[in-house]
């Protein structure tokens, strides 16, 4: 299921967790959970938006970070070698 | 003293069945060598006094927390009677998940399918009879915060004391279950303080506490160490049955209603992110927000701010000639600093709600779709669409975008980034704009401004598209990302978002313009004797040697020469120097009648065009020398978009010239 749930990422161009869960028939908490697990094991990258909020910009004129809540993940080199396995 | 451990997911409600079984007999301490707080308990039955513990809520029992060891240990070391898993009904399929963990231990286990009640509300049917046949253990229905089914699950656990728990045999496919018997023969030669085969179970997965107690065992250490050189990795297969064999369970026992997963965030996505309508909707949203910065900042709000400036200068002049103040301070109080900085300020309208009105699509959700929908655009022409939120960012303060790109691991998207996040439009830009807007275009602002800005973004990836092709060449990495819902803007949130960027503009207008503005101000009288503001002066003579340059593409004048050579230092000085060099005109309206007397149409739009590109202020050449750790690239970020915004400065207005504008 977790190699599943690494190819309906590669495959899909949004992270759309209500859909990738109906497709492989678990509920989005699990999906939660398996995305999580790939993530620790290194199978997955999750970058949950830049730090530049946390980093103090004394030449702006105004005091713009990413404040866009973007989830991005993406399939590491571990795993495409698994999904090719 | 019988002992019941109770474990189970956060938020399952195993606290609330802890408070029932106990009631006040409870203490509260800490588990050793950890800050984990551990509650026991106790509670009488038929004359039988039981001992409670309620374990950490865990989703799992690897070694990832202390919650988690603290739980696996108590279980496996502490030797519970019978461990009570809280299991809540409604989310049946994670629970499931340790209870699985519970059983590969070999605990004597009763599950307490608790919340029955909201499982009911949910039309979520679970049987109870075909769960326990499947898991091989107890199942009781309880609703603990009702107190409904808690006779009936210490009866079950009671019951289950007596009995031997009934070993289910995991199957891990066969490569992994022969290499779990390779390790618990060789694991039984040693002494070990849990059972052999969950602990080759979890040494097959990795888990770090297991790999440290086998760390003296030879034999063990040595079949592990040949797995690993072969590259052998079973972490992902073994969670994987796991999950396998939860969601077998899960579609036996538990009927679910059909679920809506058509959300309304999905219906809106249809249309905004579609292929088709994505990119043109959200040109027109950005053309509608700029319409609307100028007709609620301009005309309903900007004349209050002129207005106040013009009446502040007044009044300090009024102030400063009736104390006798000498001819030299009156000229820097009123020309420097209210006739420059005032020229930046009196824009702070504009800004504030172009900045209301883009915190609102940001608190909506609609900038993330942005990134998402110009991902397509940065992938075609060879950009990470990770690089769009940099540029986004960059519409701020091209700084924090600049810093934005550390999110890209791959050092040639993230050079590219760098090196085109400048010709996003940042806030100090900004009055420049609104000035020759306001000179020039007074009745498309919103035009001309979306205009502007998407010819940052177009020569951002067309440069973007020429260094991947020549400087940076290679592949960009493939990443997705997750939308948020959208949900209704906060006003709370709006406000503050667009508060913090205007302070910062004004406090900024009030710092670092004030210094760039008194420096000038200074070469703008010197030397001694000179007409104030004048050719003569050695801000003059600066604009003079350095307006040939400008000369091809229509502005050569000293005034905006000087005022592109103070802008390197902060963009903001810009208007402030030509609300300075125009002498006397001043701040607002009077300043863009100069302005309208200075320019033509067309040189004004080739005016534009070089503010738009050429080289970025000091701050950010500091950064990109900060970040690439270069000089080299912090000299190329100085000189190319000079070069480029020249070069289309000049284009701009002699084809103009030529087509007769």
């Amino acid at each position: 299921m977790l190699k599943e749930v690494l190819k309906e990422i590669k495959e899909a161009d949004v992270y759309s967790k209500p859909q990738i869960a109906k497709n492989l028939q678990v509920s989005e908490n699990v999906l939660e959970d398996m995305i999580k697990t790939l993530v620790r094991m290194g199978y997955l990258d999750e970058d949950l938006g830049s730090s530049t909020c946390e980093t103090k910009c004394s030449g702006c004129s105004v005091s713009s970070c990413n404040t866009i809540p973007i989830k991005m993940l993406s399939i590491t080199e571990i795993g495409e070698r698994k999904i090719n396995s | 003293m019988q002992n019941i451990a109770l474990v189970g997911n956060p938020n399952s409600g195993k606290t609330t069945l802890f408070n029932v079984l106990t009631g006040s007999n409870q203490h509260v301490g800490n588990w050793p060598g950890v800050t984990v707080e551990k509650k026991e308990g106790s509670f009488k039955h038929k004359g039988a006094l039981y001992n409670v513990v309620d374990l950490p809520g865990t989703y799992s029992l690897g070694a990832y927390s202390e919650d988690e060891l603290v739980a696996r240990d108590f279980i496996v070391k502490g030797n519970p009677d019978v461990v009570i898993n809280v299991v809540d009904s409604t989310n049946l399929e994670r629970n499931l998940y340790l209870t699985t963990q519970l059983l590969e231990m070999g605990a004597n286990v009763v599950v307490a399918l608790n919340m029955m009640d909201e499982a009911e509300s949910k039309k979520i049917k679970i049987s109870t009879d075909d769960l326990s046949e499947a898991l091989g253990v107890p199942v009781v229905s309880t609703v603990a915060a009702k107190r409904k089914g808690i006779e009936e699950l210490i009866e079950g656990t009671l019951r289950a004391m007596d009995q031997k728990p009934r070993k289910i045999v995991f199957t891990y496919g066969k490569e992994i279950d022969e290499e779990i018997s390779k390790l618990r023969s060789l694991l039984k030669e040693e002494s070990l303080p849990y059972p052999e085969d969950w602990t080759a179970l979890k040494l097959l997965e990795g888990d770090q506490e297991m790999l440290s107690i086998v760390d003296g065992m030879d034999k063990v250490k040595a079949h592990l160490e040949s797995l690993h050189s072969d590259n052998v990795d079973y972490e992902l297969d073994i969670v994987d049955k796991r999950y396998a064999y939860v969601n077998g369970i899960t579609k036996k026992c538990v009927v679910k209603p059909d679920e809506e997963i058509i959300t309304t965030t999905d219906r809106i996505d249809k249309v905004l992110t579609s292929r088709l309508f994505g990119l043109p909707i959200f040109g027109l949203i950005m053309y509608l927000v700029f319409q609307l910065t100028f007709v609620v900042g301009s005309d309903f709000l900007g004349g209050y701010v002129e207005t106040a400036i013009g009446l502040f200068g007044e009044l300090v002049e009024g102030l400063l000639v009736s104390i006798g103040s000498p001819d030299w301070l009156i000229s820097f109080i009123i020309e420097g600093f209210v006739g420059g900085v005032g020229a930046v300020l009196v824009f702070v309208p504009l800004i504030m709600v172009l900045y209301f009105f883009l915190a609102i699509l940001e608190d909506t959700g609609y900038m993330a779709r942005a990134a998402y929908i110009m991902d397509g655009v940065m992938r075609a022409v060879g950009l990470h669409g990770k690089t769009f939120i940099s540029m986004i960012v960059g519409f701020g303060c091209n700084v924090p975008g600049i810093m934005a790109t550390r999110t890209l691991e791959n050092k040639k998207d993230r050079m590219i980034a760098i090196l085109i996040n400048p010709f996003m439009s940042c806030g100090a830009r900004l009055p420049i704009y609104l000035v020759f807007i306001a000179a020039f275009f007074p009745d498309k602002g919103g035009l001309v401004l979306f205009i502007i800005y998407a010819l940052g973004i177009g020569m951002a990836l067309l440069m973007g598209k020429i260094f991947s092709k020549t400087l940076f060449i290679g592949e960009s990495s493939h990443f997705i990302m997750e939308l948020p819902p959208y949900r209704l803007p906060s006003p709370s949130s709006v406000v503050r978002d667009m508060w913090e960027k205007v302070w910062d503009f004004v406090k900024r207008a009030g710092t670092v313009i004030f210094a760039v503005v008194a420096l000038l101000w200074v070469l703008s009288v010197l030397p001694m004797g000179v007409e104030p503001y004048s050719q003569e002066s050695i801000l003059g003579r600066i604009g003079e040697f350095i307006s040939p340059l400008f000369a091809p593409a229509g502005f050569g004048t000293w005034q905006a020469s000087v005022s592109l050579f103070a802008g390197i230092a902060a963009k903001e000085a810009v208007v402030a120097v030509l609300g300075m060099v125009y002498a006397g005109v001043s701040e607002g309206s009077e300043l863009v009648t100069a302005i309208r007397g200075s320019f033509t149409t067309l040189s004004a739009v080739s005016f534009l065009v070089m503010t738009l590109l050429y080289t970025p202020c000091a701050a950010v050449i500091a950064t990109v020398k900060k970040e690439t750790n270069s000089y080299k690239w912090a000299a190329f970020m100085a000189i190319y978009p000079f070069v480029l915004a020249w070069v289309l400065a000049v284009l701009v207005y002699q084809i103009g010239s030529l087509m007769g504008f």
